[in-house]
């Protein structure tokens, strides 16, 4: 079988006028309109595929999701994750650092991407850590490493873009989701107690079991947010779209009741910001699933199948090839792409040809993915992290790149060991 | 946060209305499934017919801000001119897009005038009307940004 020579230049055109700095959502329309004038089909093609993809009761939960986060964030409810974390992890050789992956995972459980995590902990982690003489560049990369936790615990947004795109339970990914969360935080915290001890960083005081006490009463609110989604979702009390309505309801009652730190000002720029960010990231989506569409009319998927089948007999391999191609078109690429396009094309192949859980394959793809936010040229988490610390991309890149150790090793252990994702989901019945 | 700005961008306030909407609408939905059983059937329908209405109109003041998701490499190496110059060829490819979009949206409308959605009969073409709409706004935006561009790199 040969490849449509239109339908591979316009990937390969779509994928450079990206890295060129074209916006990637027009990119993608741009390319499916070529082929859409091409091969003279019908223009209202363009919008039926770029509106109605939205018309979707789970896209819901993007939006809502994002509203949560930001809510929490708004809120102030990172010094308190912060202290809590600090009294209950803060004696361990290496200090702060575990001080903020356990933070990162705390937060995790609230908010859904590695961006929210980075923004709504980086400053506070950076400041804490720089200020006790942690080096600059290993506070940059232990603070956006972990942030790597925040779509793999549930509540995550690319497991919902995957789950709707594959057509994979996306209560299923949650669940899948829960325990690689726990293991790349358990990575990260074995890297740092090493480095810690090598350079010898101070460790906290511990302040007693009463501080503890406290601070985790002052913390406990968020703290249940990831027990509340994970355990209806377990259940199978509520869809995802229910989910992340009960979590923007928990953030509003901890916000506005508990800590009475939401003002009528602060909520409208919650509002302002949602609504900016989640219509920027659905444009994005409903234009790959239209390119998808177009790639699919091209037969792209039957190709790729065709290519990877009479070519690859283990499983093995077939895993490390998609491990591989993804960290690199995740790195190239925003991360939408290869999740909602090539992730979603290789699961029916994952699951049909070599047999693979569809939730395990998902997971693993999800995270596979999201480590290319930490690569250059597009990784959106290095921009925010910049704008922090006012360093040069290029220093925060490279502060990064040994902690990219641990995140792989995570990786692959989830990819080989599939129990690590499918023990909680095969519990609750996925 | 100035109100006033807000009120400046009517679409935008549109978008925070709708994303409100959506908030209080799923809570009814959730509040009536869980504690009176009386679950809601229109509910998810509404709110799915709004998604696209708030992306388009929020990605006008996405366009207005100029903060689409792109990569910002070429504009941190190349000198204002020559990215001036790049991002004016993209314009112009964007625009293109955008009026492929109203060509595209028009034609969609003589198609769907007849489908409703299955439980609330919202026409669809209220849903899809959004679309060249908001495209007409959007080339606006884009031609408008780009001669800025164009008078900043030269000034």
């Amino acid at each position: 079988m040969t490849m449509d020579p239109l339908t591979v230049t316009m990937i390969v055109v779509s994928i450079g006028i990206i890295v060129m700095g074209f916006p990637i959502a027009y990119a993608m329309i741009l390319c499916s309109l070529v082929y859409i004038l091409v091969n003279g089909l019908p223009l209202s093609l363009l919008v039926h595929e770029l509106g109605l993809t939205l018309n979707s009761f789970t896209m819901i939960a993007i939006p809502l999701f994002m509203f949560a986060g930001k809510l929490m964030t708004a809120s102030g409810i990172s010094d308190r994750i912060f202290d809590f974390t600090n009294n209950l992890v803060g004696r361990v050789p290496g200090g702060l650092g575990h001080v903020n992956v356990a933070s990162s995972l705390v937060f995790a459980g609230m908010s859904g991407s590695t961006i929210a995590d980075v923004a709504g902990l980086g400053e506070i982690e950076y400041k804490a850590m720089t200020k006790k003489g942690y080096d600059p560049d290993f506070t940059m990369g232990v603070t956006l490493s972990s942030a790597a936790i925040g779509p793999i615990l549930p509540p995550s947004l690319p497991m919902v873009l995957y789950g709707v795109a594959a057509g994979t339970s996306i209560s299923g990914l949650f669940l899948g989701g829960v325990l690689p969360g726990l293991l790349i935080a358990l990575s990260l915290m074995v890297y740092v107690f090493f480095v810690g001890l090598a350079r010898g960083y101070r460790v906290e005081v511990w302040a007693g079991w009463h501080a503890l006490w406290i601070s985790f009463l002052r913390a406990l609110p968020p703290l249940l947010t990831p027990f509340i989604i994970v355990g209806g979702m377990a259940f199978g009390w509520f869809s995802p779209t229910e989910a992340a309505t009960i979590a923007v309801l928990w953030a509003l009652f901890i916000s506005a009741i508990v800590y009475r730190t939401l003002s009528a000002r602060a909520f409208a720029e919650v509002l302002r910001d949602v609504a900016l960010s989640s219509s920027r990231l659905l444009f994005v989506i409903a234009s790959a699933f239209l390119f998808g569409w177009v790639a699919t009319f091209g037969q792209v998927p039957q190709m790729l199948a065709h290519a990877i089948e009479s070519n690859i007999e283990s499983t093995t391999v077939f895993l490390i090839v998609c491990i591989v191609v993804n960290l690199i078109l995740g790195a190239v690429l925003e991360n939408a792409i290869p999740l909602l396009i090539l992730a979603p094309m290789l699961a029916p192949i994952a699951e049909n040809t070599y047999g693979l859980d569809p939730i395990h394959f998902g997971v693993v793809m999800v995270f596979n993915i999201m480590i290319g936010q930490f690569t250059p040229p597009i990784g959106l988490s290095l921009f925010v992290m910049r704008d922090i610390t006012g360093f040069r991309l290029g220093r925060v890149f490279f502060a990064v790149l040994p902690f990219l150790g641990p995140l792989l090793v995570s990786l692959l252990i989830m990819a080989f060991v599939p129990g690590v994702v499918t023990a909680v989901p095969s519990a609750a019945g996925f | 946060m100035k109100w006033r700005d807000l009120l400046r961008q009517p679409d935008l306030l549109a978008a925070m209305a709708i994303l409100l909407g959506f908030v209080i609408i799923c809570s009814l939905q959730v509040f009536l499934r869980f504690i009176l059983p009386v679950p809601l059937s229109w509910t998810e329908e509404l709110v799915s017919a709004f998604v696209i209405w708030m992306t388009f109109l929020g990605i006008i003041a996405v366009e207005r801000k100029k903060s689409h998701i792109r990569v910002e490499l070429l504009e941190e190496l190349l000198p204002a001119k020559a990215v001036a110059v790049l991002y004016g060829v993209f314009d112009l490819a964007i625009v293109t897009c955008l009026l492929a979009m109203i060509w595209g949206g028009w034609e969609t409308l003589d198609e769907t005038a007849y489908q409703r959605t299955p439980a609330l009969a919202i026409p669809l073409n209220a849903l899809i009307a959004v679309v060249p709409l908001a495209s007409i706004a959007l080339v606006i935006i884009v031609i408008r940004n780009a001669i800025r561009r164009f008078r900043e790199a030269w000034a």
